[in-house]
């Protein structure tokens, strides 16, 4: 017996014998396709999502040229009067969601940018802190002084912010200094014909193991 | 043989070494951002329009530029014999020689006239004092100002002009 299964032969019986099984279940399975047809079950995954926008004097504002639009318009700016900006973040639904309160609570953080630019671009030259934001800090925001610039100013929101909530402001008065007007410097005003810029930038993570979820995105926490 | 040993091992160490790493996990996160700017514009821009007569000069100042309301002040040189003295609505002084418009002069605008009266008050024989003015003599009278951009306390009230004196 040992002999024979060691022999050529064997190999050709059992390749023939493995030839037949698979010939037979493959007979059974095309004769059990036409009777058998299984019910027919759909099933829709979608995940939730965090979305976050900025909100300028209660309107979303997103992209270039959409922030201070009202100032910029009304071409009579004043330097030293100062002007209502009440900025804030909101947590959006999903623009292609089809369901109302999809999304899922978040935390937030805003990074504030103010910058001069003239004809020929951006004037490093120029002092950004002449572009007086008023940061809100007693309602719930937090700068991070150590992330912060004279150009920059990072903020922490504490709290969790629920599907379309509102945070509370970080900023609600803009002021240009005076001192723009009689910054001469060889002759020439060094404030003439420029242009003040404000750039937000809202970043929004999950609740859910929020802390490494921060630190993940953030490289830090709101603590 | 001793090679499939070798792959076979190295097979096994590194599925050991794959138990070992950590977990990788990913996070909902979203981020925009929005910008804008306001241009603004602080050197005044300004013209002088000028009536003579024979015994006055009248000048009005004009607020040429785009955006910036400015202050103006205005100052008159001319011989002492002359004795020139200014006036005009809204205009005040002279305090340090100095004539003060009153008013912000917003863009567009021009000011009250200032008139500035001459009267000679003596005409020199050429012989009794060389240097003084005589008689058929021209002279010169110069009405120079200086503007100034208006700033604006947190109210948007204008503030006193800083001259830098």
């Amino acid at each position: 017996m040992n002999k024979f299964l060691r022999s050529p032969k064997a190999t050709i019986v059992l390749f023939a014998l493995a030839v037949i099984l698979i010939g037979f279940g493959g007979i059974n399975a095309i004769q059990a396709a036409p009777r058998i047809e299984s019910l027919t079950f759909r099933a829709q995954v979608q995940l939730t999502n965090v979305n976050v926008a900025v909100v300028e004097n209660g309107s979303i504002v997103e992209g270039e040229g959409e922030l201070l639009t009202d100032l910029a318009k009304s071409g009579d700016f004043q330097v030293g009067k100062t002007y209502d900006e009440k900025l804030s973040a909101r947590n959006t639904q999903h623009p292609s969601s089809t369901n109302e309160g999809e999304g899922i609570p978040e935390y937030v953080r805003v990074s504030v940018y103010r910058y001069w630019t003239d004809e020929n671009g951006k004037a490093v030259d120029l002092d950004p802190s002449y572009i007086k934001l008023n940061f809100v800090t007693n309602t719930g925001w937090t700068i991070d002084e150590e992330a912060s610039t004279p150009e920059r100013t990072v903020l922490y929101y504490k709290d969790i912010v629920p599907v379309d909530g509102d945070t509370n402001l970080f900023a609600d008065k803009l002021t240009i200094d005076s001192a723009v007007a009689t910054a001469i410097s060889n002759g020439k005003y060094q404030y003439d014909n420029v242009n003040f810029h404000i750039k937000v930038t809202a970043d929004a993570v999950q609740t859910h193991n929020g802390t490494e979820a921060m630190t993940s995105a953030w490289g830090r926490t709101n603590e | 043989m001793k090679r499939k040993q070798w792959v076979v091992t190295t097979l096994a160490v590194m599925l050991v070494l794959g138990m070992g790493v950590g977990t990788a996990w990913s996070y909902f996160t979203d981020s925009t951002w929005a910008e804008g700017s306001v241009p603004i514009s602080v050197k005044p821009t300004t013209t002088i329009t000028e009536e003579n007569t024979p015994e006055t000069k009248t000048i009005r100042i004009r607020n040429t530029g785009e955006l910036t309301p400015v202050w103006v002040r205005a100052r008159v040189y001319a011989a002492a014999e002359l004795n020139p003295n200014a006036s005009g609505n809204s205009w005040s002084g002279p305090i340090d020689s100095w004539y003060n418009y009153e008013e912000v002069l917003e863009v567009g605008e021009e000011t009250e006239p200032l008139t500035v009266k001459f009267e000679l008050k003596h005409v020199y024989d050429e012989t009794e004092n060389p240097e003084g003015a005589h008689d058929g003599e021209e002279t010169n009278i110069v009405v120079v100002y200086e503007t100034v951009p208006v700033t604006f306390d947190a109210e948007g009230n204008p503030m006193d002009a800083n001259w830098n004196d």
